[in-house]
Order: structure tokens, then sequence, then C-alpha cells
């Protein structure tokens, strides 16, 4: 995000609302979350228009002008017409805390959090003489 | 939240006790005009100026005069009043461009000339908090002594971003320094040096008072910029153009100014004096388009990719030469910027 330029009111293209009243049956009083959701289709809907036009994949935010033009490049050598990472990143995720919630009998720590409970043993070592 | 590190305050009423203060304060006193700049600067602790000397109460560097035979603006003119000035049209046209283009309206409110012609040096890897700079080991131009941008460089690479010196550059302007000793107008092509961290010729006695500049009789001018956001941006590449053109269209003089790709604004000499002579004509324009472009050498050191940059040079001094030639560029403005404020 450093050098992420959030637009403006002058560069936001004009934005149309419409409001659907559909109660959702799931959600308190039938309310239903606008937040993310809307948020997520606009990035891949964009990127397709940008395909639309000049066809060339851009598989990163933001479309800049100068990733267009290397896509662009890359069609009139001959290569694949695209721009952006070619893979996601491998990333070592930890394993998932499990925390009961307390009609399991969970007192707010996780079962397999072994970073906690080495404290713990460390505490254990200072009372012990 | 980020702070004001601790400063003494002066604000004098005349240039003469300006300079007094100056001279008495040494290098570490520094003017303070419009403040958008130098004070975001010290929050963020790249300047730490022990004495700020406020600019506001002096009369003198508020006149603006305009006649026929030359101008003189006072170095705290703001930029929305340039922006908004009538008579900066035709000849001036440039200045009256760049200074609309810089930043926002509540920053141009406050913004000075002087101050944007002095203004700091820019670069990805400077203009962060101390926080940030300190997790990198700091850089050459505060606090450090190797250069991110290019580690082998014995010289700092941050980039001139003023919008108002390319144009005043084009225009052929010069300024007036003050000191206690005396004074000296200065063209503005020699104020400024290549170097991120000593960008101009001011010493720390010398108070930038007036930009003066000649009769703009007959001649036409215009200021082109690149950046990411239309409403707001530094630039990261612009160009500024003026040309004095006979009654058949033939230019007479010109010059060309590629401003935001190095430590200064470069005046692309060979460009502008291949057009003289000659139309303003398909061949002219390319020719000089792609003499201009050349100069340019940006680095990877601010917004955009600088390949980009470099490559759109040639485009944008073509926009700027067709423009003075009379055709209608509002269409590729709006795509620059995508709102019509700037039009």
């Amino acid at each position: 995000m450093l050098e992420y330029k959030s637009p403006t009111p002058l560069d936001m293209p004009e934005v149309v609302t419409e409001l659907i009243e559909d109660p959702d049956p799931r959600g308190p009083f039938g309310a239903k979350e606008v937040g993310q959701g809307p948020l997520l289709p606009v990035m891949p809907a964009v990127a397709n228009a940008v395909y639309d036009a000049v066809g060339v994949r851009i598989d990163e935010v933001p479309i800049t002008p100068e990733k267009v033009m290397k896509a662009l490049a890359e069609k009139r050598a001959g290569r694949e017409p695209r721009f952006g990472p070619d893979h996601f990143p491998p990333v070592n995720w930890p394993e998932a805390l499990r925390v009961p919630p307390p009609w399991e009998g969970g007192d707010g720590n996780a079962l397999n959090d072994v970073q906690r409970e080495r404290p713990r043993a460390r505490e254990e070592k200072v009372l012990a003489p | 939240m980020m702070r004001l590190p601790l400063f003494e305050f002066r604000a004098p009423g005349t240039v003469a006790e300006a300079v007094r203060i100056l001279d008495g304060e040494g290098p570490k006193a520094m003017p303070l005009a419009g403040g958008t700049d130098l004070l975001p600067n010290m929050k963020r602790r790249q300047q730490v100026p022990k004495t700020l000397m406020s600019l506001g109460h002096i009369e003198e560097l508020q006149r603006v005069e305009l006649s026929d035979l030359g101008s003189r603006l006072g170095a705290c003119v703001t930029l929305s009043q340039i922006a908004a000035e009538p008579r900066f049209r035709n000849g001036l046209t440039a200045l009256a461009q760049a200074a609309s283009s810089v930043a926002t309206p509540q920053i141009r409110n406050m913004a000075t000339l002087g101050g944007n012609l002095c203004l700091d040096t820019r670069c990805n890897y400077y203009d962060q908090n101390y926080e940030w700079r300190k997790s990198i080991g700091f850089c050459l131009k505060k606090d450090g002594d190797i250069c991110w941008v290019a580690p082998g460089s014995a010289k700092c690479m941050a980039v001139s971003s003023t919008d108002t010196a390319p144009a005043l550059l084009a225009l052929g302007a010069r300024v007036r320094l003050v000191s206690r000793t005396g004074e000296r107008e200065v063209p503005l092509s020699e104020f400024y040096q290549n170097d991120g961290i000593h960008y101009i010729k001011r010493q720390p006695s010398e108070l930038l008072t007036d930009v003066l500049l000649d009769s703009s009789e007959g001649w036409r001018s215009t200021y082109w910029k690149l950046r990411r956001r239309g409403s707001f941006d530094f630039p990261v590449l612009s160009v500024a153009a003026a040309v004095l053109l006979s009654s058949k269209g033939i230019v007479v003089e010109a010059r060309i100014v590629v401003g935001s790709v190095a430590c200064l604004p470069l005046l692309a000499g060979e460009a502008a004096r291949s057009l003289a002579g000659r139309l303003l004509d398909e061949e002219s324009i390319a020719q000089a388009a792609t003499l201009a472009a050349r100069i340019a050498k940006p680095l990877d050191n601010t917004d955009f990719d600088m390949t980009w940059r470099k490559r759109v040079g040639a485009e944008f001094v073509t926009c700027a030469l067709r423009e003075l030639r009379g055709d209608d560029m509002r269409g590729e403005r709006l795509l620059l910027t995508r709102h019509s404020s700037s039009l």
C-alpha cells in the first residue's frame, strides 16, 4: 500500500447505485452484508473489460497503462499476451489454531498452540528450585 | 500520529529583517512560505530546521507586477493566485497550467511560487517517515550513507518534482536572491544543479524574493504533466515548451524543458534548436520530440515504471508542440487527467 494512490472524487468515474431490496432469510431482520461482497467482482470485471478491449490479460491490480503496454508488447512479439505474476506465491501456512467454544469446554486457549505453551514451561522451571 | 519537532519561530516583516535573521542563524534556519511540503517533511524528520522563519508577514513578497515589458512575481504569491490570473494566458500559459496542476485546490491556496521553485527533491526511499527510513538504515539524502536507487552512486538521485520550474525555465525566467550583503539575479537555467541534496544554488543566507520574466509578446507556451492521478500527484514526467512564431508560423525561437526525470529540470537545447527556422510540421515535431526525449534518464525511484516514463517522453513533447502550433489537444489532456478541471 506504500505507493498505492487511492482515487480522489475527481479521479473516480461516475458510479450509479441501484438498491435491490431482497431480504436475506439467514440474516437478522433480513439484513445482508454489502461490504466486501460487491467489491470482489469489480476487479475481474475491469480486467475482463481490458481483455475485451485490447486482447491482453492483466493479472494484478491496479491495471495501469504501463502494464497494458507491456502486455501489448508481448502480444506483438507473438508471446502470451499477459502481464502479472505467473503463479500464486508459495506460502508456508502454519497449522490452523483450534479454539473450542465454551460449550465444548474451551477456556479461550487453542488446543494446538505450541507457542503459548512454551512460556508456561519456562515459568515452571524458575519456580522449581 | 507524527508531530512536528521543536523549532524556534521568527516572523519578520520586511525582506531586510528576514535576511538579517538568515545571516545570523546560518544553515539551520529555513524560510517558511506555504509550508505544504516543508511541514510534512519536518513531521517525517526529513528536514529538521532549528529555526523556521515565516515569510507570511512580508508584504513585498506577495506583489504581482504584470506589464507588456515583463513581469515580476513575488515569491509568496500563491499557486491559486497564479492559476486564477487571467493575464497569465498566451505567452505565460505554461506557468498558469503548471501552477494549477500542483497537488489539490487546498494545497494550492497555501503553496507559493517561491516554495515550489525550491521544492525539496523527492525519492521513494526518502519520502517516508522516520521509522521507515530507519528500518532500511536511512539513505544518502538524510541520515545515511547509501543511495538505495543506485547503491554505487556517490551522489543522491532524488528527483526534481516541481511543476513551476520547468514552465518558468521554458519562459526564460530569472530569480532574484537577496542576502544581507547584496542581491543577485540568476537565470533559472543556472539555479538548479544535478545533485539530489544540493539541488539549488541558493545559499543558506539568501532569500528567493522574486521571479522575473521578460516580455512574452508573440510567445506561446504550454505545460504537460504525467502523474498517476489527474487530481493530485507530483509529476513523474513533465514537459514545458515555449515557441516564438513568425507571422508565417515559422519558429523564431523555441525552448523545451523536460522535468521530473533527474535531480533538476533539463533544458532540451538541441531539440529546441532543431526547430529554429522551420514550421511546426509532423517532421520537425517528430525530430524535436526524439531529441528531447533522449535526455530523460528516469530512475526507479518515483511512482510509475521508469521504462514507461522514458518511453512516453517523446509523445509528451509531441503533444506539447502540436498544441503550440494550434492543434486542439483537449482530448489528449483529458485522457491524461481523466477530469475536466485542467482544460
